[in-house]
């Protein structure tokens, strides 16, 4: 009975030691998260550490600046709460660093009501999160944004993502300590205001004033009679531009070669809610695009796996009998949300990103080579089982109709194989069109049509490095409406103010612009077979020679196929050697010396 | 010391003798290198592409692949630790020499993280040279991720005796083991679906994000090797605790 006693006390003495272990080693790492914070990279890219950049503006703050974080208290979805903590612990970082000229304060919109206009009203909206519980699914509208005041200076970042805080952060930081304002240039052919609308500017009145936080927005008029852009605008926007007098494109041309940033939202075909039908009209950029090797198609991305909701009014009957418009909610392939594989995570203006609405989107071609010294980078990308369907003319409001079209194109089994391009970086030192044909001339009111030269003109031709950003679609800018309630929605605000935050960095923040992973490409054993198979360029005639071709690319890919297989080999077959070769002299030496050192069952014993 | 460098040696001598560490690596090798070259990381919100299809210098693959790798290997490296010295009856012979628990313990453990570092560098080293010879490979983050790995290896080593000192027979310890660590490493891919005071508590447990979000990408991080040290420390305690228990309550 003692024994048996003993026997428990010592059990549950155990039992609790290990407990107090386990509690002890919880309590030792939640003191080490928060006291012994030191991290060092020590990769080349240095990718994961807080920037020099960074660091010098954060050391230049003379003021106290203020960050107020809208950050979600209660959040359910695990991967939001691990990014608000990285956020939290970036933003702690970056308080240490700015020597006590740093205070941040956290308040959530979700709790008080006050808080949540106070929010609205600076931009900062929250975004959807969809998070799984075991089988149930929970959609919560979750807020992660930062308030910057510096002095009289204010700046918002309407939603973060811990990959992209240091960039956006840095960016608005230096905004505030700056002297001068981004200046956002605006061309675009205005449509009248709708009468349901609540853009102050027009159709694209949301997004316009979004670029105004923080920010100048200047309209670009003029340039059809020759008035350059002004040389401070800093990032120019083209929106859904129509039939450009070739003067002005000839601005805009030059206005690149200047070191300019553009960004081009281009949509050739425009619909009328109204009347629910569209119209093909050409931006008059076309030529400039194929000589930048970018070309758009005509006809819409129709993206079944990545479809978005368009939300159709109904006359319906309400319960007190009286007549009234609801929407309802309809899957439509041709409004586009692409996912988060769909954005270029290594580019800081869609890092993160996990959605965005493009309405009516077109692709954009590829398969025209860049100029030289020109490097392109897709940025956004439908699903790779998406397809490119004749321009859509009218708006189909029957599910059965959009299905039955989903099917036939799913049933078709050859089409342009996705993913397509929605959204392309056009970067580097461009060559002018306009360097042997000259500038033409601008536009005259009495000879309204006539297409000279310039001659005095001077044309600029890879004078500066400069980034072109193309999107095949501008309503993803357009105001919501009764009809488009889904446009510009909190997802697309946040990549516009991406996008201008990237192409906006000055000279002093390109090191961090310039913090995407260094290209580390591989030797290219199938580009090597194909060179010394002499398949780079053949010119065929007949089919006897084509069928040669064909054997010589397939001897090609065997051969690379091979050359991988035996770079894998290797350090298998080294790994192999070094161990088992290891282990095969040291048993043979230690059958050799048996009297001296004892049987090998005598090895089990120790000899302290 | 002394005492822990001779149960260092014979537990070294014994590994080196048994066939079954070098059955263990006979597998990993080839299966690790498959899965680097070739498959990729499918795992986790951001997949990442084998070496072909990704065509970057790059063994964040490699290294992503560890956790999980590892915890079948050092299971395998561990199993025989205590259930063998209990099947083959020395366990009373090797407690008749004038050694304390702790510093058979210690012994045995350091025994296996050599092992398992050895390995780990005869692994990681020639995929490391054949990669450098492709493409431009950042070394800085190779031996990082050498050191992170020999980190996270002490952890899985630690962890995995216990188990080992727990089961009465060889197979059960490496099933055991196997199925700790596997739980370990998955605790991460919960995230997603469990509610947020869980997933943070979750993450910052599993010992793969103290790898995999620093050490394999080239960063150190001092709280990674509190975590690591605790971990050691924890599992080898209660290590000492399992054997005193069975060597005096029976």
């Amino acid at each position: 009975m003692a024994g048996m006693n003993k026997r428990r006390v010592e059990l549950f003495n155990a039992f609790l030691t290990a407990v107090l272990l386990v509690a002890i080693a919880l309590a030792g790492n939640q003191l080490a998260r928060r006291h012994l914070v030191l991290r060092k990279d020590l990769s080349q890219d240095q990718l994961y550490a807080i920037s020099d950049a960074t660091r010098s503006i954060l050391a230049r703050l003379e003021d106290r600046l203020s960050v107020k974080a809208y950050f979600s208290g209660d959040i359910f979805s695990g991967e939001a709460a691990i990014a608000k903590a990285r956020l939290e612990a970036q933003l702690e970082e970056c308080e240490a660093l700015a020597g006590g000229h740093m205070e941040v304060t956290s308040v959530d919109p979700n709790r008080y009501s006050e808080v949540l206009r106070e929010a609205q009203s600076y931009g900062i909206a929250a975004q959807e999160i969809e998070s799984f519980q075991g089988a149930s699914r929970r959609r919560e509208s979750i807020y992660l944004g930062l308030l910057l005041r510096y002095r009289s200076r204010e700046e918002v970042l309407p939603f973060v993502h811990p990959f992209a805080f240091e960039s956006l952060f840095a960016s608005r930081v230096h905004a505030l300590i700056s002297d001068r304002r981004v200046v956002v240039g605006w061309l675009g052919s205005e449509e009248p205001p709708q009468e349901d609308g609540e853009g102050s500017f027009g159709t694209f009145g949301r997004a316009r004033g979004l670029l105004g936080r923080g920010r100048e927005v200047r309209p670009v008029e003029y340039l059809e009679v020759g008035e350059p852009v002004d040389a401070d605008i800093d990032v120019l926007f083209v929106v859904r531009p129509r039939k450009l007098h070739p003067r002005a494109v000839f601005e805009l041309e030059q206005y690149v070669q200047r070191g300019g940033r553009l960004v081009l939202l281009l949509d050739d075909v425009t619909f009328h809610s109204r009347t629910g039908q569209s119209r093909l009209e050409p931006s008059g950029l076309e030529g400039l695009l194929q000589h930048w090797g970018v070309r758009t198609t005509r006809g819409h991305v129709w993206d079944d796996p990545w479809k978005g909701q368009l939300i159709l009014p109904r006359v319906v009957t309400l319960s007190d009998g009286q007549q009234g418009v609801r929407g309802f909610p309809l899957d439509y392939p041709p409004f586009v949300v692409p996912r988060a594989t769909g954005f270029a995570q290594e580019v800081l203006a869609t890092s993160g990103l996990s959605q965005a609405l493009f309405p009516w989107v077109h692709a954009i071609r590829s398969d025209e080579p860049c100029p030289e010294g020109v490097t392109r980078t897709t940025l956004i990308e439908s699903s790779p089982d998406a397809y490119v369907i004749d321009p859509v003319e009218t708006l189909a409001d029957d599910p059965a109709v959009i299905q039955g079209q989903s099917d036939a194109l799913y049933a078709q089994g050859t089409r342009d194989s996705g993913p397509f391009p929605l959204a392309v970086a056009l970067s580097g030192s461009f060559p002018s069109p306009f360097a042997e044909r000259g500038a033409p001339a601008a536009w005259d009111p009495a000879e309204p049509e006539a297409r000279g030269v310039d001659e005095g003109t001077p044309v600029l031709s890879r004078h500066a490095a400069a980034q072109v950003v193309v999107i095949g679609d501008a309503d993803w800018l357009r105001d919501p409406d009764l009809l488009f309630r889904s446009f510009f929605s909190e997802p697309n605000a946040v990549l516009l103010q991406n996008l201008v935050d990237w192409l906006s960095l000055d000279d002093e923040l390109v090191s961090l612009r310039s913090r995407a992973p260094r290209d580390r490409s591989l030797r290219d054993f199938l580009d090597e077979a194909r060179r010394a198979g002499g398949l780079l360029g053949p010119v065929v005639d007949t089919a006897e020679e084509l069928e040669q071709l064909t054997r010589r690319e397939d001897a090609a890919q065997r051969s690379a196929r091979h050359r991988q297989y035996l770079a894998m080999a290797l350090p298998i077959g080294i790994s192999l050697a070094l161990v088992l070769g290891f282990g095969l002299v040291w048993n043979l030496l230690e059958r050799r010396r048996p009297l001296a050192r004892g049987s090998s069952a005598d090895a089990k014993e120790v000899r302290p | 010391m002394k005492r822990i460098l001779a149960i260092l040696a014979r537990e070294l001598r014994a590994a080196f003798e048994s066939p079954m560490a070098y059955v263990a690596i006979a597998i990993y090798v080839p299966l690790q290198a498959g899965l680097f070259f070739f498959l990729g990381y499918p795992v986790g919100r951001v997949p990442l592409p084998g070496l072909w299809e990704g065509g970057q210098a790059s063994l964040l693959v490699l290294f992503a692949w560890m956790p999980l790798l590892f915890a079948f290997l050092v299971p395998a490296l561990t199993m025989g630790a205590w259930a063998e010295e209990r099947r083959s009856g020395t366990e009373e012979l090797l407690f008749t020499y004038p050694l304390r628990t702790s510093e058979v313990v210690a012994g045995k453990f350091l025994a296996v993280w050599l092992l398992a570092c050895l390995l780990l560098a005869a692994t990681v080293l020639p995929v490391a040279i054949t990669v450098d010879g492709l493409g431009d490979l950042d070394w800085a983050t190779v031996w990082v991720g050498l050191l992170g790995g020999f980190v996270l290896a002490a952890g899985y080593a630690a962890v995995a005796l216990c188990v080992s000192a727990l089961a009465a027979e060889q197979l059960v310890a490496f099933l055991c083991g196997g199925l700790v660590l596997a739980g370990l490493w998955a605790m991460r891919l919960l995230v997603g679906i469990l509610p947020a005071r869980f997933a943070r508590g979750l993450e910052y447990a599993a010992p793969g994000s103290h790898f995999l979000d620093s050490s394999a990408r080239g960063v150190l991080d001092l709280r990674d090797l509190v975590y690591f040290g605790l971990l050691v420390c924890v599992g080898l305690w209660i290590n000492v605790l399992v054997i005193e228990r069975k060597r005096w309550v029976g």
